[in-house]
């Protein structure tokens, strides 16, 4: 049965928002830009909705359109176009017993903020939501060797990140979730 | 941390907590994106009713102002050419209406009734007498190559002018300019008239008869 436009809206939201929300965190470091960024993406998303040609296409169609305003961020230099590394602090609002994956993901957001973000852009795309080396390569518009050799080099840099020392910089608060 | 696996890349990427009132935020923005654009909506149908309207209005109010047809300056000029020919005829005048199914009013009576050439058409040329003494000129068309190339009604070079049709039947009447409604009436009388055809002898006494 065919949504009608708000349905299906409503929908997108429900089922894509938290992940478009992590992943402009993780690319930016930033909750506030962050959010900023998933709402103006899901307004360009409302005025374009006539574009999109499935609802199973819904998440690479908002992250295509959440990629253009990264972009733009990056292209004025705004958190993402950062030289400096990001030191992210966890919040008081953690639950007890989560310690160790807490520590364990500051320092993956300390070494995503040293990989070049067209590589953490492909590991969030092929780690974080899940997508295939197929649905990569059309996002991208690449083709999809590039996208395995792009991903296994991306991953390469995250473990040299991983075991370097940490660097130091500014602190930005992350909500940490409970685990699932 | 090396050696960290997809799945476990995957756990840690997922932990960071979106904030709970996002979606609620999200749905909120989209209902008032829904809001604006039923405005914008309506505002650009009232918008282009009143255009509408407007462009109606002056339609109606100013037809002077009208660029008129090609074919309505084809036809002055060929009544200016015309103007001093009266009673010319080119035969039956009254069997030639009857045949292209065309009645005269009451009480009009005709100067001048002859066949003419106008933008490479063969029309009929009729002068009339109306029964409250305007003279009016007449060009009839009943070869359907005047269909849907007049507007209805318009005003140059001094004078007003009407269109009626009926099938192929085209009839471009023209007036003094406070005529116009006089010209609405005989187009209609000319093309609608009572159904049973006048004799010549009995209705007109004043038409000239070949």
């Amino acid at each position: 049965m065919r949504l009608g436009r708000h349905a299906l809206m409503e929908r997108l939201i429900e089922r894509h928002h938290a992940a478009l929300y992590r992943h402009a965190l993780w690319m930016t470091g930033d909750p506030h830009l962050a959010d900023d960024l998933v709402q103006e993406t899901y307004h360009e998303a409302w005025k374009g909705l006539g574009r999109l040609r499935a609802e199973r296409a819904g998440l690479a169609w908002l992250l295509t359109i959440l990629r253009r305003r990264l972009a733009r961020h990056l292209a004025s230099g705004d958190a993402l176009g950062r030289a400096e590394p990001l030191e992210i602090a966890a919040p008081e609002t953690r639950a007890a017993g989560d310690d160790e994956d807490t520590a364990l993901m500051l320092d993956l957001a300390a070494a995503l903020q040293r990989l070049a973000p067209a590589q953490r852009e492909i590991l969030l795309l092929h780690a974080l939501h899940g997508l295939s080396y197929r649905e990569i390569a059309r996002l991208l518009d690449i083709p999809i060797g590039t996208v395995m050799s792009r991903i296994a080099r991306a991953r390469r840099a995250l473990e040299t990140a991983l075991a370097g020392p940490a660097p130091g910089g500014r602190v930005v608060p992350l909500p940490v979730g409970r685990r699932r | 941390m090396p050696g960290l696996d997809d799945e476990r890349l995957r756990t840690l990427l997922r932990r960071p907590a979106v904030p709970a009132d996002l979606a609620a935020r999200l749905r909120a923005n989209l209902a008032e994106q829904r809001r604006q654009a039923r405005r914008r909506l309506r505002a650009r149908a009232l918008a282009a009713a009143l255009a509408g309207a407007l462009a109606a209005g002056l339609w109606l109010a100013l037809p002077a102002q009208r660029q008129p047809a090609p074919l309505v300056e084809a036809a002055l000029r060929h009544l200016e050419e015309e103007r001093s020919l009266e009673g010319v005829r080119t035969g039956p005048p009254l069997r030639w209406l009857a045949r292209a199914g065309l009645t005269l009013p009451p009480g009009a009576h005709l100067l001048l009734t002859k066949n003419c050439v106008v933008a490479g058409v063969l029309v009929r040329h009729l002068r009339l007498v109306l029964a409250d003494g305007t003279v009016t000129e007449v060009l009839v068309e009943t070869g359907g190559r005047w269909q849907g190339r007049l507007p209805s009604r318009g005003r140059t070079g001094g004078r007003a002018w009407r269109v009626a049709a009926r099938g192929a039947v085209t009839v471009l009447a023209f007036g003094p300019p406070e005529a116009s409604e006089a010209l609405a009436g005989l187009g209609r009388a000319l093309l609608h008239g009572p159904a049973r055809p006048r004799h010549p002898n009995d209705s007109q006494p004043h038409l000239e008869e070949a």
